[in-house]
Order: structure tokens, then sequence, then C-alpha cells
């Protein structure tokens, strides 16, 4: 009999579900019905139209392999600007409009609660949505498939002219494979485990000694110890401190007549932090800088002073608080400069020494995980090693691999128009290599293969060099990757619809929130202000920064709540000055698909995750407000 | 959803606020209202006398300032009191947008009736309300205001309520549309329904309700059953059929010399609405209107005798 009675509660719990979404549906069937009768639909022929001029009119440097990505991010820029239109104005328009000419009390009378209301109101824009994305989608499509065929022939025409010219016959693989399997063609990746990690390639005659670390002048490597828990920010309290180096010098400098240039660095590890309140120390750096040549001694003397004193030439300041270490740059170039553990020593006043026996680290100043080579074309050169720990041979495919390179180029002169870099592929499992010499291109990758028989799957070591003087190449973890068949380009494509539609329905639901309280002009502008702030968010952030009255107040505040909550993050927020905004937009896919990438599927389901969150979270505060308005006035 | 008293306030005030929250106008004051099931009550009053804002709170619309209300036993407003009531808002506010077919459709779905059971009520309502074919595929922003106010009619009754609360229910209707309406009215009554309905047009109230309140700058000022308020207690009339006029000076004589005073002795006049539709009906259906013309003096029934259910 219980169990009778369970089935029978599950059975009307089950029914009372089903007629929640067909309320909703209900709702959200007459909201796509309204917007189809208001003749939103032609927004979707205008659209196409737009996309179409704006991708002929605009002028293309390397129509081969920009062709498609700039015609594929045309059609989805104009897609996501359809979007916005419908979400801001739409979505703020239809429950005032109803409030307005009272259908309101209609629908409100009827056993349907406001949240339902709200949530099918979403629901109905969201299908109007995918619809209109569906038509413009369908003719951008049709659109970028007529671009191929032209982008096809042309690659052949350009490939023709091409080979006979070029400097390496590595030069040519991208425009073969483009003018091969044509610009629809789409490509899986995958990236390094590790690296960049720049090294220095030493000439054969010059090995390294071991326990030494050592820098290459005239790059940005450089030797860093960490001062933190050394005694020298007590120790510059009561006089000045000297700290002396003992440095390696290779070749030394008796055997070449210049004297080893080097900059001497107390940095702040918290980068930003502030040094002291802006207003009595405003302009200061967060570091000082000494530059000084090394003596033929290789012991290097810099006198330190406090965080406060006057700056003085020749004098480093301790940063006032936090962590803190020192840094050595080399200047001259092609110069190797050298330290081993113990190479610094702290002289504090009344003879008093503090010995540090930690090695130094030596690392390329990156910046976000990428590294710059400084071209040479003799020996010791930068070397930028990136690392795949265990590819399966099975994602391979039967075919040679294909390795993209895409590196960033740092300097044009006329003398070297031309760079040339180096790959070396270092198969670990056989110890063989094989190098490849090549012109890096500025925009577009440069494709290199490793036949089956030299690797083919397991781990594989690239080392990049830049080959021509007065160069210097940019490069990131995703700079090299190796590229897999991808599938077809209308599925990707698609999936990168459906990106733009997870943004459209979120935007969708933030023009519903402020709809549900106040009128439609109202919450359109308040919408699209929300939307141009978190758009322009970085701009923001930026521009506060740029103000010393905003850094100020931050430290102020930051100083403030330092004293009353223990965190070591203070310094960082207040210096980045965080703009509390959610970046809708992020939402968006960013260039993957147009530069002929598949959107990993995880990235769909993080932006589906986010759109529904965002959506879920924005409906239930437009429902609760408007649980509390009364419909009537 | 058997509820002896589908409608019970206490106390029921609502004043409405300006922007800065300050009290503007008030428009019911401590309305004290109880409707019993099945009846008729019409709320009358002038323009402005708190009818539609009583209905308003009645439907959860607004929400009072003072006092509760009670419908169906219920809190007003909440999807499980709406299940059961019926609403025809002073003007036909619907989707434009939508065609007669379609409004239907979507308000038995908002109501949870299936697709089987919406394809068998719609036309049945629309029918009833008297759309025709072409008028039900057509959107509603092309309808009169008569068809307006008829699509409004069928969507109060799309979920066969309880307990209907009709705001100005014949405003804008024909004289055979405010008779059709008026009918139905009493038909809803024969089936046991509750109806409230707020008109201030007198003759309409009179004809269909059983009591009725007035309404006064939102105070109810009498409240009573019709016969009973509008019977004057110190006039008597007698009608009847074939008197000659000896025989009416012979009662005429007869009244004064029992003391009466006689007010009047004539021919009675019967409404307009009456002497309208015997016109129309003569025009379209020459026998039919010799059928109801020979039944005029008795008492009409409702016109309508589909099932709501």
């Amino acid at each position: 009999m219980a169990k009778r009675d369970q089935t029978s509660e599950a059975s009307v719990s089950s029914r009372r579900r089903l007629r929640v979404w067909r309320r909703i549906w209900a709702v959200a069937l007459v909201t796509f019905r309204q917007g189809m009768r208001m003749r939103l639909w032609i927004l979707a022929p205008l659209a196409v139209s737009v996309l179409i001029l704006t991708d002929l009119s605009s002028p293309r440097f390397d129509p081969v392999f920009e062709g498609i990505p700039a015609a594929v991010g045309t059609s989805l820029l104009v897609m996501a600007v359809v979007a916005v239109v419908l979400g801001v104005f739409f979505a703020t328009y239809s429950i005032p409009a109803e409030m307005e000419t009272k259908v309101s009390y209609s629908v409100a009378t009827k056993p349907v609660g406001r949240w339902e209301v709200v949530a099918g109101k979403t629901v109905g824009m969201s299908i109007l949505v995918l619809a209109m994305l569906a038509i413009i989608g369908a003719g951008a499509y049709g659109y970028v498939l007529v671009r191929a065929g032209g982008i096809r022939s042309l690659a052949a025409r350009r490939l023709e002219e091409a080979r006979p010219r070029a400097a390496h016959p590595a030069d040519v693989n991208a425009l073969e494979a483009a003018a091969r399997d044509g610009p629809l063609t789409t490509y899986r990746y995958r990236t390094v485990d590790a690296g960049p990690a720049v090294h220095i390639h030493f000439p054969p005659d010059m090995p390294p000694e071991p326990g030494v670390r050592w820098i290459l002048g005239g790059t940005t490597m450089l030797l860093r110890w960490n001062l933190s828990e050394t005694p020298l920010r007590q120790w510059v309290a009561s006089g000045t401190v000297r700290l002396r180096i003992a440095l390696r010098v290779c070749p030394p400098s008796e055997a070449d007549e210049t004297p080893v240039k080097v900059n001497v660095w107390l940095v702040s590890e918290s980068p930003g932090a502030p040094a002291g309140p802006p207003t009595r120390d405003k302009g200061s750096q967060l570091v000082r800088q000494v530059v000084a040549e090394v003596p033929p001694s290789g012991v290097l003397e810099v006198p330190v002073a406090g965080p406060l004193a006057q700056p003085v030439e020749g004098v480093l300041n301790v940063p006032p608080s936090g962590a803190f270490h020192l840094d050595i740059t080399a200047e001259t170039p092609g110069r190797l400069l050298g330290a081993a553990g113990g190479a610094v020593r702290i002289i504090g006043p009344a003879g008093r020494e503090f010995h540090l026996q930690a090695a130094p680290q030596d690392r390329p100043s990156a910046d976000r995980g990428g590294a710059y080579l400084v071209g040479r074309t003799e020996l010791p050169r930068q070397m930028a090693v990136l690392r795949f720990d265990n590819v399966p041979g099975d994602v391979l495919g039967s075919a040679d691999t294909a390795v993209e390179i895409r590196l960033r180029l740092e300097a044009w002169s006329p003398a070297t128009i031309q760079p040339a870099a180096k790959a070396t592929f270092v198969n670990p499992a056989t110890r063989r290599w094989k190098a490849l010499t090549f012109t890096p291109e500025g925009h577009h990758a440069t494709l290199l293969y490793l036949d089956r028989a030299f690797w083919h799957g397991g781990p594989l070591e690239v080392r990049l060099e830049c080959l021509t003087a007065d160069d210097s190449i940019g490069l990131a973890p995703g700079s090299v990757r190796l590229r897999l068949d991808g599938g077809p380009f209308a599925v990707h494509f698609a999936k990168a619809i459906l990106c733009v539609w997870f943004f459209g329905t979120v935007l969708a639901a933030v023009g519903v929130l402020p709809s549900t309280r106040f009128t439609w002009y109202t919450s359109i502008l308040g919408t699209a202000v929300l939307l141009l702030a978190s758009f322009m968010r970085d701009f923001l952030r930026g521009f506060l920064l740029r103000e010393t009255w905003v850094r100020d107040v931050a430290w102020r505040v930051a100083r403030w709540a330092e004293a009353h909550w223990e965190w070591d993050g203070w310094n960082d927020l207040a210096e980045h000055v965080v703009v509390p905004l959610p970046n809708v937009w992020a939402l968006l896919p960013d260039d993957t698909v147009s530069m002929g990438q598949v959107i990993p599927l995880t990235q769909m389901a993080v932006s589906f995750g986010w759109a529904a969150l965002g959506t879920v979270v924005l409906v239930s505060v437009g429902a609760y407000l408007l649980r509390k308005r009364e419909v009537a006035a | 959803m058997q509820q002896s008293q589908p409608v019970v306030t206490q106390g029921l005030t609502k004043v409405y606020k300006d922007f800065w929250g300050r009290q503007k106008v008030h428009a019911l004051v401590g309305l004290n209202l109880t409707l019993e099931r099945g009846e008729i009550f019409g709320l009358l009053g002038p323009n402005g006398s708190g009818k539609s804002t009583t209905i308003k709170l009645l439907l959860g619309l607004i929400f009072p300032t003072a006092g509760s209300a009670r419908v169906l036993g219920l809190r007003p407003g909440t999807p499980a009191a709406n299940q059961h009531v019926g609403y025809l808002p002073e003007e036909s506010y619907l989707h434009r947008f939508l065609t007669g077919e379609e409004t239907i459709d979507f308000y038995g779905r908002l109501f949870g009736l299936d697709r089987k059971q919406r394809r068998r009520r719609t036309p049945q309502l629309l029918d009833m309300v008297g759309l025709d074919r072409r008028a039900r595929a057509r959107q509603l922003r092309e309808y009169s205001k008569g068809m307006s106010r008829r699509i409004g009619l069928a969507q109060a009754l799309v979920n066969d309520p309880e307990l209907l609360l009709l705001d100005e229910p014949t405003t804008g209707l024909d004289p055979i549309g405010t008779r059709e309406m008026k009918d139905l009215i009493l038909h809803l009554k024969d089936r046991g329904k509750t109806v409230l309905l707020s008109s201030h047009l007198l003759a309409d109230v009179r004809d269909v309700c059983d009591r009725i309140g007035i309404l006064v700058q939102g105070e109810l000022k009498e409240l009573g059953r019709v016969d009973d308020l509008l019977m004057l207690r110190d006039v008597f009339q007698i009608q009847a059929t074939g008197v000659s006029d000896e025989a009416r000076e012979t009662i005429v004589a007869a009244a004064r010399g029992a003391g009466a005073r006689v007010v009047s002795a004539e021919h009675p006049t019967t409404t307009l609405e009456d002497l309208f539709l015997r016109v129309i009906r003569a025009d379209a259906d020459p026998q039919a209107a010799a059928h109801h013309d020979a039944a005029a003096d008795t008492p009409e029934k409702p016109a309508s005798a589909e099932d709501h259910g």
C-alpha cells in the first residue's frame, strides 16, 4: 500500500513538473512568435548582406591564409552583434511592453508563476536568437564556400610563383598545404607539455662548466637571487650596505678588450606592489637599477641604501616591503656571464657580512610564459627548448606529422628582411635529431614535416634558434604545435555559432532582468551601459590605473585592509584596481575558429556552463523582482 | 475546489502611492464582502469608485495596503487560486500578434491542458462566443472591439472556471452581443458558477445580478439583493393583458375608493434593447422574430445551451 502511495506521489510530482515545462514552453513560444511577427527576421538577410560587404571591402595582407579566417571572424562578429541587438532591445522590450499594454493582466491571472513567465521569456528569446543565427549562419556558410573556391586556386598560383624563390624548402610547405587541401581544412592541435625554456647553445670549444649558471649578453636572460631571507633590509636601516657579487665571464675580459657591462636590479616580487605612498614617491620605480662593468677580477660591488632614501646614481634601494630579489643581466652581446652558488655576499655596517649560499636561477625575463630569442649568426646563441612528453602514435594518423611553428618577429630591419630560424627536432627515444632551417613568417604559421621513420609518437624535443643578427623572435607555449586532422569545417562552424548562441542567451537574460522592474527604455539604457562597461572592462582598468589619484586611493584602501585582515593579496588588488564586472564577452569564441582551429568540446562545455549558470542566476533574480512587483497600477 | 464562499474580503483597503511613496489615492477603503457560491454579484459605482481595484486585488494583480482577501479559500493571485478563476478585463488585453485560435491555445497551455483537450476546447469556445472560422485565423490586431471582447471572454472561460470576474463585460458590445453576454452569464449561474461583475451600465446589472454592491469613492455604500434594493414599498403595480377601457377605469376608481393615490395608469413600455433586438431579428429571420414576439411576455431562457465543461 505504502509502495503504491509512493508511486502515486511520484507520478503526481512528475505530472506537475511536466505542467511547469508546458507553461514555460507556452510563454517561450509566444515570445518567439512575437519576435518573428514583429518582423525581426529582417535582421537576418540584412546581417548576411553586411557581413559580405564588410568582408569584401576589407583588404587582406595575405588572402590565402587570412581570407577564410577573416570571413569566418566577420561572420561570427556580425552574429554576435545580432545577438546583442536582440538581447538588448527585444529582451528589454518584451515584459515592459506587456505591462504597458496590460497583456500581463491576462497572463498573470492564469495559473503561471512569475518565474515561469521570466524563464519562458528568456527561453523564447533564446530560441529567437538561435533561429536568427541559424539563418545568418547558413548565409555565411554559403559565402565562405564561395570564398574558399577562389582562395584555393589563388594558393595554387602563388605556389607556382613562390617555389623557385623560396630560401628554404620548408618555406613553401604551408602554401602547398593550402593549395592541396583548400582553406576550409580544420585542425586539432597538440601543444607542448613543457617550455619554452631558454638555454644557451654553446660552441663545441666552449663546454659549460658544471655548477655555473650562464646567461648570454645582449639578451633578456638573467641571473636571479632571492634576497628576502637575508638581513639586507634590516642592515640598510643603520647604514650603507654593499653587495659583493662574484661573476664569471666567458670569454674572459682579458681575451676580449671590451669589458662586460651588466645591469643590477633589486626587484619587488609583488609586481607593481606599491613601494610607498604614491603621493610621496610619485613616479618612483619599484626597482632600482645600477649599470656597472664587471672588473677583470669578476667581483662586482654595488652599494645599497634604504627604501625611502633619495635615489642616487650607482646606489640600489631596497623595496620597502614584501619579498624581493636581485637580478643581473648582461648587456654586451655574445658574451657569457655566469655565477655559481655562494657568489653573493652582503657586507653590512661595522664589518658584518652575510654569505648567500644559494645558486642563482638562470631564466629569461619571461613574460606570461613566453620568451624572446635574440638572433646571432654564430655560437653561443640563445635556444628555446620545448618538449612533448608522450604523444600517442594513434592520434598522428598515417601521414607525416606536421609541426606548426608560429613565431612573432620582433625586429624588421632592411638588412634582415628575411630572418632565418632553425628548428632542431630531437627524438629522445632513438637519440636521432633533425634540423630544418626556415624563414619565419609574421602573418601565417610555418609548417615543418616529420616523417614516420624519424618520429611517430612518444616524446619529442623541439629546439628553436634565431639565426639572423639584430633580429629577435618571440614565442609562447602555443607557438609550436602538432597539427592534427580536425574534421569537417561545417561542424566546427556550427559549434562556433552555438557559442554565439550561448552568448546571446545570456544577453537575453541580462536584458530581461532589468525589464522586470523598469520601463523598456530604462532597461535598454541600463543593459547597454552594462554591456559596454563589460566590453571595455580592461580599457576602463587601464584608464583608472593611469590616474594617480586612483592609485593613491587604492593604496590607502589596501593599507587599511591590511591592518584589518591578514592577506598577501591586498597589494596586488590595489595595484590592479579590480573592476568588478563579469566579462560576458568571454563567452564568445576567440579567434580559434577563425584560424581554422577546432573549438574543443571542453571549451564549449565551459561556455555552456557559464551561460547556463548566468542565465539561471539572472532569471532567478528577475523572477524575484517580478514577484515583488504589482502587475497593474 | 468547492467553497461555499468563493470570495471573502475583510477590511480590504488599497491606497495608491506616488513615486516618492506618498499616499495619493484611497482607491478602496475597508471593503467587507462575501460572495455565495452560484450567485451573480454586481459591483456598481461611478468611474474611479474602486470597482476595478477590487477585482485586481482579488486577482493578485495588485497588493492590498490593508485587510485581506481569500479567493476560493486561497491567497489571491497564486497559481492554485488562478487555476479556477476566469477573468475578463475591461478591455481585452491580449497578444495582438496571435490569431484567435493561437490565443485560446496559448491560454489552454497555461492551464495545463494537453494537446487533445486544447484541440477540442478551442473551437468549442470560439463557437460559443460567436467567432467564425475566418475571424479565428486573423491576428487580434485586426479585430474590432466587439470581436476583441468575444475572444477575451473565450480566454476567460478556457478553464471552465468556478469563479468569473468580469470587469465591464458588456462594454464595447452591440445590443446583440450585450444580450448574448447576459444570457451567457445567466447560463453560467445555472451551471453553479459564481460571477462577480463590475459595471456602470445599471440596466445590465439589474438584468443578471442576484445581489449588488454600490461603491462610492472606494467605500461600499449599499449591499443587498437587487429586488430588495429596487423595490418601491409604497407603490403597487398590476400588469395584466386583455383589460378593456371600462375595466381599467373601474380598477382606477376602485383604487381611489380604497384611499390610494393613483400615480399612473398606462400601458407599460418595453426596453429599448428589446425593441432593437426585435427589429434586428425580424430583418434577419421574420418567422423566428414572430415566434420571439409571441414569447416576449414570458421570461427569457439563456440563448446558449452549450456545455462549457
